[in-house]
């Protein structure tokens, strides 16, 4: 038995959340990506994926915006109270899609029709005027998960409810004529498999869901069986899931109340890990949980997640933390909070995650990444820095750092693309291992005790015998070769650069990258 | 956390104690041995056996190589899929990093903002970085951490099994093993000509499980930015190099003949 339900989804959700102005072009940027935009912004031709500067170039006028999810959440709160009103077990998918059982609703409303127009109100009414930056929300009803998000998204386009007859047959045949692509965006089959049956010549859902199921299974393994079953609007909850043996929930009871919220996800975070270790020791993973906190004065707040991927510990957390910041900051809480729940409503056997052996994504990675954004929490954004090609012919310009949280750190090769100029001029490898930008000033002289120079032409007034960095001590000169001069974007007045630039080894052993630029000496890197 | 594989090793070595010793000794072999290894590049091959570094060591560099000595051995792990985190050392050079085979697109670098980090900042930031990454690059900035603090970061470090490169004179980490560059020599500079292209280094191992020191001589870097053993074939470009042969690098006209099968390069503006 496929359960009828109904999704709420809000395109763009992200634009909403910037109080976007109803003809505003705005974008939310992810990694220098675009993950979401106004419909002016669509207009102007910025679609989801562009980089920021491509869409900037599109629409000059464009008002950027950081993705937060967290921001989201909070904000998409509510409009899952304004709809957790009318019906009941409210799940929060994601910042902007919900999902609810709509057989009851329906029947209290008077058909499913009736439930949806007043829904798809209800939530408009909640976010107010920055919903029209991206539209309207898209009301579907259906059998199983698939067909309503379906119906969902195309009712966000048409913008009225779209109520897909109850039935595997009606399902099926609203499922037909649309593209296997929608696969990977409302049931998240990889986008690879699309591609494949795409080449195939399996182009729309309704072909695919016309093979035999022996068949299908043959070519294309377990992935692709459920691929054709959901196709034919069938069951679409993932193979393997399942209601949890009873009692299998992690619950807290604070006997002194809690009263911030950052204590509260300290414990969350014990208890989600308390539960995944419970849920893995049978090798099953949680795909919908259900987080309830109580205050001492017995004010509740429950809220269900889904996830198909499974509900990692961090996952847990993280959806834990949401929605304690939106009920904090509602002010309805009169007292701390007094009990914590987790209870996970429907698990699945758990396949893991096959991480790559070579190329790809390493566990290596995964650790890394989570690090950085502990490290940008701890140190700030702009202290934590990754390195990204740029090119030049100094030795700091080689390559720049950039903030690691505008970059893609599992995608980097665009940021690390050497760009095909040659760059005449630049010294030769090995290239120094310390660079000191902004350069240190130093001294450079002869051996009569004079400044060394350099003329226009570039003749050396005398063999440089001597330098000093900063205060430090000065040092002897042993070898030393140069000047090499450069000169750079003689066309731009505030950037033009001229110099000459010296290796000097000091008879200590360090081998210093010296230039000289408008009579000043700096030590711009040293090979260390 | 807790179920890293990095831990679960640490508790089945602790387990049986008799397992490091052969490790050590170079008995074990395999899978075992290498989880609880980084590699390093061959060029270190007789310094350290089978060029592994143990997980959760701490290593000193010291000496006028000192950063391209740390580079070096990072640059192993690094090939292999390991991430390094540097923190304290903003001036690293990234090109000399990639030259001598440290993956770019796994090196993070942690700089202090202006107004410092004091002891616990850099606690949080230390421990998440062995969190998160195999290999810790540290320079002098990270000198001022406590000694209390590096008890509890190195603590970490071990049950989390990565690998802490430390550049400088021995700091609060202290040094499980210490490289040094105890003499080194550049060759392809002369006086008012040439242009560097390699250094000889003489690299001094030594350190708690290292009974006797050992030497030997590296090219740090090789004229490519490379690292590699001098006992290696050694590319005779490499040795004295006549400055016409130096590409890429303008000189001015005049000063120096190039010879006839490189295209002469007027000097010019460039850019």
């Amino acid at each position: 038995m496929v359960p009828r339900l109904g999704v709420l989804w809000c395109p763009h959700w992200p634009v909403v959340v910037t109080q976007a102005e109803p003809h505003e072009p705005v974008m939310v940027l992810h990694a220098n990506r675009v993950v979401a935009h106004s419909l002016a912004a669509g207009e102007d031709g910025i679609a989801v994926g562009l980089r920021r500067r491509d869409a900037q170039a599109r629409c000059p006028l464009v008002r950027i915006e950081q993705h937060d999810p967290a921001r989201d959440a909070r904000a998409f709160e509510q409009v899952v109270q304004a709809v957790g009103a009318m019906v009941p077990r409210v799940e929060v998918t994601e910042p902007g899609t919900l999902t609810f059982m709509s057989r009851g609703p329906s029947r209290y409303f008077g058909g499913d029709a009736a439930m949806a127009a007043k829904v798809t109100v209800t939530a408009a009414a909640a976010v107010g005027h920055s919903l029209a930056a991206v539209g309207s929300f898209g009301l579907g009803v259906a059998d199983g998960r698939f067909a309503a998000a379906i119906a969902a998204r195309r009712a966000a386009r048409s913008g009225q409810p779209v109520v897909v007859a109850a039935g595997q047959e009606a399902t099926a045949a609203f499922l037909a004529p649309l593209p296997v692509r929608l696969l990977a965006v409302a049931a998240g089959v990889p986008h690879d498999f699309v591609h494949l049956l795409n080449r195939l010549g399996l182009h729309h859902l309704g072909t695919l869901a016309a093979l035999p199921e022996a068949d299908v299974l043959a070519r294309f393994g377990p992935l692709g069986v459920f691929a054709h079953r959901i196709a034919g609007g069938g069951d679409d909850r993932l193979p393997g899931t399942h209601d949890p043996p009873a009692g299998l929930q992690v619950q807290r009871v604070f006997e002194q109340p809690v009263h911030h919220s950052d204590a509260l996800v300290f414990v969350a975070r014990q208890m989600a890990e308390e539960l995944v270790a419970l849920l893995a020791a049978d090798g099953r993973v949680c795909t919908r949980l259900v987080v309830t906190a109580e205050t001492e004065h017995s004010e509740q707040s429950e809220r269900v997640w889904y996830r198909s991927s499974g509900l990692s510990a961090a996952a847990m957390v993280e959806r834990v933390r949401w929605q304690l910041d939106a009920w904090a900051q509602q002010d309805s809480i009169t007292a701390g909070v007094a009990m914590l729940r987790l209870d996970p409503v429907e698990v699945r056997s758990d396949d893991g995650v096959q991480l790559g052996l070579w190329g790809g994504r390493t566990q290596a990675d995964e650790w890394a990444v989570r690090a950085v954004a502990r490290l940008v929490a701890v140190a700030g954004e702009q202290q934590v820095l990754v390195p990204a090609a740029q090119g030049g012919r100094q030795p700091h310009d080689a390559y720049t750092w950039v903030p690691a949280v505008t970059a893609d750190l599992l995608e980097p090769a665009e940021r690390l693309a050497i760009t095909a100029a040659p760059w005449p001029g630049r010294l030769p490898t090995p290239s120094p291992a310390v660079v000191h930008h902004p350069a240190r000033s130093a001294t450079v002289v002869d051996a009569a005790g004079e400044p060394v120079k350099v003329t226009g032409r570039g003749a050396i007034s005398a063999a440089p015998a001597g330098v000093q960095i900063g205060t430090a001590a000065p040092e002897v000169v042993q070898s030393w070769a140069g000047p090499w001069p450069v000169e750079e974007r003689w066309w731009d007045a505030v950037r033009a650069r001229r110099m000459a630039r010296f290796q000097v080894l000091t008879r200590s052993g360090r081998l210093l990258l010296l230039t000289l630029e408008r009579g000043q000496w700096w030590l711009a890197a040293e090979y260390c | 956390m807790s179920v890293r594989a990095a831990a679960s090793v640490t508790a089945s070595v602790a387990a049986s104690p008799g397992l490091a010793a052969l490790a050590g000794s170079g008995v074990l072999s395999g899978a075992a041995a290498r989880e609880r290894t980084l590699p390093v590049l061959p060029a270190f091959a007789e310094l350290l056996p089978q060029a592994v570094v143990q997980r959760g060591s701490v290593i000193g560099c010291e000496g006028a190589a000192a950063v391209s000595l740390a580079l070096a051995l990072a640059a192993g792990s690094s090939h292999e899929g390991a991430w390094v985190g540097v923190a304290g050392l903003p001036e690293v050079g990234v090109a000399a990093a990639v030259e001598v085979g440290v993956a770019p697109e796994r090196l993070v670098l942690v700089a202090e903002p202006a107004a410092r980090f004091d002891d616990a900042q850099w606690a949080d930031v230390l421990a998440a970085m062995i969190d998160g990454f195999d290999v810790l690059l540290l320079g002098p900035g990270t000198q001022r951490v406590k000694a209390g603090t590096a008890r509890r970061l190195l603590a970490r470090l071990q049950s989390r099994g990565a690998v802490l490169l430390a550049v400088g004179p021995p700091g609060p980490f202290g040094a499980d093993l210490r490289f040094e560059a105890t003499g080194s020599s550049w060759e392809g500079l002369g006086e008012g000509h040439g242009v560097a292209r390699a250094r000889r280094a003489d690299v001094q191992l030594s350190g708690r499980r290292v009974p006797r020191p050992r030497r030997t001589q590296l090219w740090l870097p090789a004229a490519d930015g490379q690292v590699q053993a001098l006992s290696s074939i050694v590319p005779s470009s490499i040795v004295p190099v006549p400055v016409s042969t130096v590409p890429a690098v303008p000189s001015v006209a005049g000063a120096v003949a190039a010879p006839a099968d490189t295209p002469v390069i007027p000097l010019r503006r460039t850019g």
